[in-house]
């Protein structure tokens, strides 16, 4: 059977340091995969070599099938491919409208002639953009202050708002980067519905995150890793009793005393 | 005789190159400690010539004390002028000391125009003998400033590795967060830094000036001049830009004689260019003071 | 419906004043002012849309000028069909600057440029076979189709605004697209803006053509409208004067370049100052701007006036007889 996301053995080294060695995984379409580990495991590298910001040692990324290894991230977004990022990340300056206009570049058709010369594509274009740009305010719950500018928003509308961008792009796949960082309870939870509202919209959803209890909630499927190494994979109920994974964590704080004392 | 205007030429060349390090590591230090771009550098370069002339010319000052004015009037200048205009922007978006120092560079090149014409001025030392080596011709001025860039950049180099000051410097160079967490006062190292940058371009002004005719667009060539250094010599390396200074200046006067007078600035900047794509550290080291 | 309104005072307003005020010298002035009304909103689609900053304009708005004179001068060559061949020649070079400039970041992409447009001077200079070098090169003046002999500014007065009209117009209508959003989006957070998907590199390097190309047609009106020209057109200061009025007015609205060329033209010519003294003058105020209004004089005063239901004061009726 076919994948919508495969990587096969992919592996980053930086200066001679492992970060990612030899991870396989793959993604069926409609899931929502966890990609766990302690600090340092090789998360946020295999993040953004998926995505394309770095470019892998070696191994091959497969997006339904076509090989995306090193692809820009650009051309990544463009093969229905995108991400949040772990801070706030959003056009400061811009509305709340705006920040999700800018970002449905992929979704609009028309190229400079027709938009300096506003023919008649231009504008069923300009119809069919502000229904998808309606559909993505109130898909993350931001219709009622689209006319505010991002700077000067409350947090949580930030990490929504970062999620709207991405969803500008009309992902296929949609990687986020800890989004449950820095939320409360309430918001986690709220954080979570939306992800599952997101999924049964078809949308395949990758979280690499901190917080276990969003994870374990919320994932189909977790990938563990630790230097680098895929040392798990499974259900939640799986992961949580793999004694790999147990020990990884608990003997996190012992390693991590020991390189302090280094 | 081929060999001697070989040697004609490096002898050139080297006069020049310490004219270019001496300004260049100013430029070098401001950007590795300061860590902004003063595209105003060269025009420091350029007052300090005209100081001198108007102090030889209208106060009827000897070369060394005219010479000595136009050092402590360009700092106190500098000093003045970093308060002024740098030390509000320094933690805002480098875009704005970019263009703070671009837009200072335009004030003081069209204040000099309309203070002393954009015609050239001449300066008579009292250096103009000649020197024969062989074939070889060395002006006494030339001599000077071989000799006095030399002692100037020696001296830069024990203060920095051997006064507490010096090594406040290159600690902020290193890590200017670490550097205000060690409680050292980076905003008076910052000062000290501009102030000793603008000396270095002084005296290198004082010392070159007597040589060309004086002109106020000779700063923003000695800007570009100095960039090119930098950015050849690894930006903020001060070893580094003393290097390239002198290689530039060698490389130029090859240029001038054996190619054409006309285009060794270009091939200058066509170098930096080369340089700049294929290796954004520069030549040398990795972009940090030492 | 206001902004219609406005629009056509405007533009009758521009057609119009010509024939009113008949003053040489005033029309002078204002042909100057919209030539530099030009180049400002040319470096604008780099500053403001894209977050850009170009320290090397002056190679292409001296680059346009040299064209449009040579083609004139030496060849023969009708100005309209010169005025095409200096902007696509200009575009041209814009796009061959942006190779080795767009690889760069910060302040090296600022060197980079500065030293582009060196490397183009020092060529105008030592080519005096082809420019006149520093003797400066003339070009005669152009006759423009129904307009009589000895009427030449008003040909260059119309041409001068209709360019400036046309761009605004297309840049605004851009602006406001969901195309011209995703430009800013690169200004305003380039990582991002690539991670939607939107080709970073390859607008900045198509914008540095568009923004080449109408310099270099500012240049080439501005050449056979001064009738002679030298390399001090590529000088660091064209450079800095487009970016002063650029930074004066407040980037990112096309409505500030003008207002910065405004200032710098006819404001500084009613006081008749020296063109030296003019520079000082201005960089002074751009150091002052920068220190105390980082966002330009008009851009805060424009967010000022949208808030309240004030109308337009006289500031801004002086912006909009341009924009058409």
């Amino acid at each position: 059977m076919t994948h919508l996301f495969q990587a096969f053995d992919i592996t980053k080294k930086f200066a001679g340091l492992v970060a990612l060695d030899q991870v396989s995984f793959h993604l069926d379409e409609g899931e929502i995969l966890g990609l766990i580990g302690p600090n340092g495991a090789g998360k946020s590298t295999c993040f953004n070599v998926i995505t394309g910001t770095l470019k892998p040692t070696s191994g091959r990324i497969e997006l339904r099938e076509q090989d995306i290894t090193g692809m820009p991230p650009y051309l990544t977004a463009h093969m229905g491919l995108a991400r949040t990022f772990q801070h706030t990340t959003v056009f400061q300056h811009l509305t709340v409208r705006e920040n999700i206009e800018a970002a449905c570049w992929l979704r609009s058709k028309v190229g400079l002639g027709c938009t300096l010369l506003r023919t008649s594509s231009y504008r069923s274009s300009e119809i069919s953009l502000k229904t998808s740009v309606d559909d993505i305010l109130s898909m993350i719950d931001l219709r009622h202050v689209q006319d505010s500018r991002a700077k000067g928003l409350p947090y949580g509308y930030l990490r929504r708002l970062g999620i709207g961008i991405a969803l500008g792009t009309n992902p296929a796949l949609l990687l986020m980067d800890e989004p449950a960082a820095g939320l409360n309870p309430t918001e986690s939870a709220e954080f979570s519905k939306l992800a599952r509202r997101l999924r049964d919209f078809g949308i395949t959803i990758v979280i690499v995150e901190h917080d276990m209890k969003v994870i374990m909630g919320l994932c189909d499927r977790i990938v563990v890793l630790n230097y680098g190494k895929k040392i798990a994979e499974g259900s939640p109920g799986v992961i949580r009793r793999d004694p790999q994974v147990i020990e990884s964590y608990l003997g996190k704080s012992h390693d991590e005393a020991e390189t302090a004392r280094a | 005789m081929a060999f001697n205007i070989l040697l004609q030429q490096l002898l050139n060349g080297l006069t020049i190159g310490v004219g270019y390090a001496l300004v260049a590591g100013g430029l070098a230090a401001i950007f590795g400690i300061m860590r902004i771009v003063n595209f105003a550098h060269g025009e420091f370069f350029m007052i300090a010539g005209y100081v001198l002339y108007y102090g030889m010319s209208v106060l009827g000052l000897p070369y060394f004390a005219a010479a000595a004015l136009a050092i402590v009037a360009v700092v106190a200048f500098g000093y003045l002028i970093q308060r002024l205009t740098i030390e509000p922007l320094m933690e805002t978006d480098p875009l704005n000391t970019l263009l703070a120092t671009f837009a200072l560079s335009l004030f003081m090149f069209h204040s000099v125009v309309v203070i002393s014409g954009s015609g050239g001025r001449t300066i008579d030392t009292p250096f103009d003998g000649v020197i024969t080596l062989g074939n070889v011709i060395l002006t006494e001025q030339k001599l000077l400033v071989m000799v006095a860039g030399v002692i100037f950049l020696g001296l830069l180099a024990v203060f920095l590795s051997h006064t507490p000051v010096g090594k406040q410097m290159r600690a902020t160079a290193e890590n200017r967060y670490a550097a205000t967490v060690l409680g050292i006062d980076v905003k008076r190292i910052d000062r000290f830094t501009f102030g000793l940058g603008i000396a270095l371009a002084a005296v290198a002004g004082v010392l070159i000036a007597p040589l060309t005719p004086l002109v106020p667009s000779v700063g923003t060539a000695y800007t570009l001049k100095a960039f090119a250094v930098i950015v050849l010599g690894g930006m903020g390396s001060i070893p580094g830009a003393i290097i390239a200074g002198v290689g530039l200046g060698m490389v130029e006067a090859l240029t001038a004689g054996y190619l054409s007078s006309a285009w060794k600035d270009g091939v200058a900047f066509l170098v930096l260019i080369t340089v700049l794509l294929t290796r954004p550290n520069g030549l040398f080291g990795q972009g940090v003071a030492h | 419906m206001i902004r219609i309104f406005l629009t056509a005072v405007a533009v009758v307003v521009a057609i119009g004043a010509p024939f009113v005020v008949t003053d040489l010298y005033f029309q002078q002035v204002m042909v100057i002012f919209g030539i530099y009304a030009i180049f400002a909103v040319a470096l604008d689609i780099l500053f403001g849309f894209l977050g850009v900053h170009s320290f090397g304009h002056a190679a292409f708005f001296g680059g346009g000028a040299y064209v449009c004179g040579i083609l004139m001068e030496t060849y023969g060559v009708s100005f309209g069909l010169s005025l095409v061949a200096a902007t696509v020649l200009s575009a041209l070079l814009g796009l061959l600057v942006a190779i080795p400039a767009l690889r760069m970041r910060g302040i090296y992409f600022a060197i980079t440029t500065l030293f582009c447009a060196e490397v183009v001077r020092l060529i105008v200079t030592n080519v005096p076979s082809v420019t006149r070098g520093t003797m400066g090169l003339t070009t005669p003046l152009p006759s423009f189709p129904g307009v009589p002999y000895g009427y030449e500014n008003l040909g260059f007065y119309y041409l001068t605004f209709a360019v400036l009209a046309l761009s605004c117009f297309l840049l605004e209508r851009f602006r406001r697209s969901p195309l011209g959003r995703s430009f800013i989006a690169i200004r305003e957070n380039e990582q991002l803006a690539a991670s939607v998907g939107v080709p970073v590199f390859r607008i900045k390097f198509y914008a540095f053509g568009v923004s080449g190309g109408l310099a270099g047609l500012a240049g080439a009106i501005y050449a056979p409208f001064i009738g002679i020209i030298s390399p001090d057109l590529l000088s660091p200061t064209y450079s800095a004067m487009g970016m002063l009025m650029v930074v004066v007015g407040g980037f990112g609205t096309i409505y500030g370049a003008i207002f910065g060329a405004f200032m710098f033209s006819v404001v500084t010519e009613i006081f008749r100052a020296a063109a030296e003294l003019r520079m000082i003058i201005f960089s002074a105020l751009l150091i002052a701007a920068i220190i105390f209004m980082p966002r330009g004089v008009l851009t805060p005063l424009i967010d000022y006036l949208r808030r309240p239901s004030r109308r337009e004061p006289a500031v801004l009726d002086v912006n909009r007889k341009d924009e058409a």
